[in-house]
């Protein structure tokens, strides 16, 4: 039977993650918070995680199979059904904390301006074993300038959208004829980030965190660093977006987001053990902005050290364990 | 009863206002029973006048520098009932412009409270309102704002040849977002298409300068007759970051000018009514609209808004039934229980 009113709308976007949605899915099902349904868009997958989804026991479980749209198109999805009052995300390779939902609800609920609730994460390797680094961003007192520069939600299973609230980024590209957009699917990556900035430049609903690391994101090392400069490329357009519509918050902050975002870039460069890009990239982060190194001393100085000394001395040096003094992102 | 209703305007409202006025009044075929005054204050003044009036309307702007002002407009007038008309503000306004959030939110509740009713000038600003509790239901009214429509009407059927002119009316201010759309049809648009930029401000200078010169991007100044500038172009398009309510696309619906607007605010409404949303009001998103429209097919498929449709009729009737629900005894007495 399905639940015309849950209080929760969970979704799960999945494409080819035969190998970690079945434990994202247990943590959803074991909430301490039992009034939800929970939307698993299948985009396209071609691996056995239509299997696993067909096998998966929940009542509260609907899967919507659609043909590949990418991240943003399945969240799309999951939003245009969901009937929840809020709508968490959790992408299928990571796990929530069992009191996530009851958390946030109590933070909907002890105030009403509150649109987006998030909170920090902890990080697991591949494995699911628990690395030293953590997402402990800012909580309260959120301005547009703190999620252009650091963007505190951090990470796609971290968020938490009152649906009222959620309204102000439905937008409707031309020849979209189905359903509206609310992430910009033409994005492949940066689609949160971009999200959350629409958000703030168009609403006066808050974002803000609830204390906790309520998200075990797990960190993937593998991947081409060669992403990296496509990636880069994505932020610059939603950057070109913000210039749009707040022509004063990029005039003031655009310079600092784009160094905090080639210093991010560096980092998961690091992670992917290219010394080489690692370094181009933090010194590149350095030349656009002061700021960072003004703003985060210890974790700028500390990237640089990194990438310098991964490119030096190659593997033989450990990036976690020269992580470990400071936020990941 | 025929009621005396004086509106205070200060010198930067006094133009729009004027025009709403206008249309209040009604005209001779059907003139308002109601008598309609406009009454200019300085700006800086502390001290209101007692005014002899059976309701008083205040299209000022709020802001701590008038709160003085409203509170001694309350005072000297304390029996008479008062309406605050919401020009200014909107959610996007606040997203955008205003930094000391807790400050700006005391400063509406606080102004707000010296009115009787907060009228919303449409109903995304009035939604927001209520929302955020700056304004009691019991206090809040709506009313879509309403200039004389007659002017456009009369050019509807008046449709320009050749070449596809786009319109681009009003302030030359960051609100209006000209910019985003003077830089996407500078770098996207055919030569034969045209962009007619109606109006003057501060933002002159940097408009002309991304417009590149472009022989197909023309600047006029703002005329008597608004609906001059509105029979040369094809269709219209408000790029604007934050609108209230937009009076310029109901002037386009009124001349059967199709709308292109960006989804904010007062504009939503609009978009209700059949204006068409950009789906992204940037450069990259207008240039994609620009290349759609650059056809005459294009420009003739596209429908025409709705919202123009006894709007002038409307906008009195509301205004005459406000007036008596404030002046009648039982609204009185509501009022001082």
């Amino acid at each position: 039977m399905q639940n015309e009113n849950p209080t929760f709308s969970v979704v799960v976007p999945a494409y080819n993650v035969a190998a970690t949605i079945h434990e994202t899915l247990v943590a959803i099902s074991n909430q301490t918070l039992a009034d939800f349904e929970l939307i698993v868009v299948d985009d396209g997958a071609t691996d056995s995680t239509p299997e696993i989804l067909k096998n998966y026991s929940d009542m509260r479980l609907r899967v919507i199979r659609q043909s590949n749209r990418g991240l943003a198109g399945a969240r799309n999805t999951g939003i245009f059904h969901a009937k929840g009052k809020y709508i968490a995300f959790c992408d299928a390779d990571d796990v929530w904390e069992p009191e996530k939902l009851e958390l946030h609800l109590a933070h909907f609920e002890n105030d009403s301006n509150v649109g987006i609730s998030f909170a920090g994460s902890s990080m697991v390797d591949e494995n699911g074993r628990q690395l030293k680094v953590s997402q402990s961003p800012k909580l309260k007192d959120i301005t547009a300038a703190d999620v252009f520069k650091r963007n505190p939600i951090g990470n796609g299973s971290a968020a938490v959208i009152r649906r009222e609230a959620l309204e102000c980024i439905a937008f409707r590209p031309f020849d979209e004829h189905e359903r509206d957009w609310w992430f910009d699917e033409s994005m492949r990556q940066s689609e949160d980030i971009d999200a959350w900035m629409r958000f703030i430049l168009a609403s006066d609903w808050k974002i803000e965190g609830v204390p906790g690391l309520l998200t075990r994101y797990r960190i993937q090392s593998g991947g081409l660093s060669a992403n990296l400069s496509k990636q880069f490329e994505t932020w610059t357009r939603m950057r070109d977006k913000v210039k749009a519509t707040s022509p004063e918050l990029a005039e003031r902050h655009a310079a600092t987001a784009e160094s905090y975002q080639l210093r991010f870039l560096a980092r998961r460069a690091f992670m992917m053990r290219d010394g080489k890009t690692a370094t181009r990239l933090a010194f590149q982060s350095l030349a656009v902005s002061r700021v960072p190194l003004r703003e985060e001393t210890a974790k700028t100085l500390i990237t640089l050290a990194a990438a310098l000394a991964l490119k030096l001395f190659g593997s033989a040096f450990d990036p976690v364990k020269n992580l470990k003094t400071a936020n990941a992102r | 009863m025929i009621q005396s209703v004086v509106h205070i305007v200060d010198d930067a409202s006094w133009g729009g206002v004027n025009r709403l006025l206008n249309c209040l009044v009604g005209d001779n075929s059907s003139p308002n029973r109601d008598q309609h005054k406009i009454m200019r204050i300085n700006r800086g003044l502390t001290k209101a006048p007692q005014i002899e009036a059976d309701v008083i309307v205040s299209h000022m702007s709020i802001c701590w520098k008038n709160v003085a002002f409203f509170s001694s407009l309350r005072s000297t007038n304390p029996e008479t009932p008062l309406i605050h008309v919401e020009h200014s503000y909107s959610e996007r306004y606040v997203a955008l412009k205003v930094a000391n959030r807790a400050r700006f939110e005391d400063l509406l509740r606080l102004s707000y409270a010296l009115f009787d009713r907060v009228m919303a000038v449409s109903k995304p600003q009035a939604a927001w309102l209520a929302r955020r509790g700056f304004v009691q239901p019991s206090q809040l009214v709506t009313i879509s704002s309403c200039v004389k429509l007659g002017s456009f009407e009369e050019i509807a059927s008046k449709k320009p040849q050749g070449q596809i002119t786009i319109g681009a009316i009003g302030r030359f201010h960051e609100q209006k977002g000209f910019d985003i759309l003077v830089e996407a049809f500078a770098a996207a648009a055919p030569a034969d298409m045209r962009l007619l930029l109606v109006g003057d401000g501060a933002d002159q200078t940097k408009l002309e300068k991304l417009a590149q010169r472009k022989s197909n991007i023309v600047f006029v100044p703002h005329t008597a007759n608004p609906a001059e500038a509105m029979a040369q172009c094809d269709l219209v398009a408000m790029p604007s970051r934050w609108e209230p309510y937009g009076l310029v696309a109901l002037e386009a619906m009124a001349a059967q000018r199709p709308l292109i607007v960006s989804n904010v605010d007062g504009l939503r409404q609009h978009i209700a009514d059949g204006a068409i949303a950009v789906a992204e009001n940037s450069v990259a998103g207008w240039i994609d609209a620009i290349i759609r429209l650059s056809s005459r097919d294009a420009v003739e498929a596209l429908p025409v808004g709705k919202g123009a449709i006894n709007a002038e009729a409307q906008f009195i009737q509301s205004w005459n039934a406000l007036i008596e629900s404030l002046t009648t005894n039982s609204g009185k007495s509501q009022m001082a229980a």
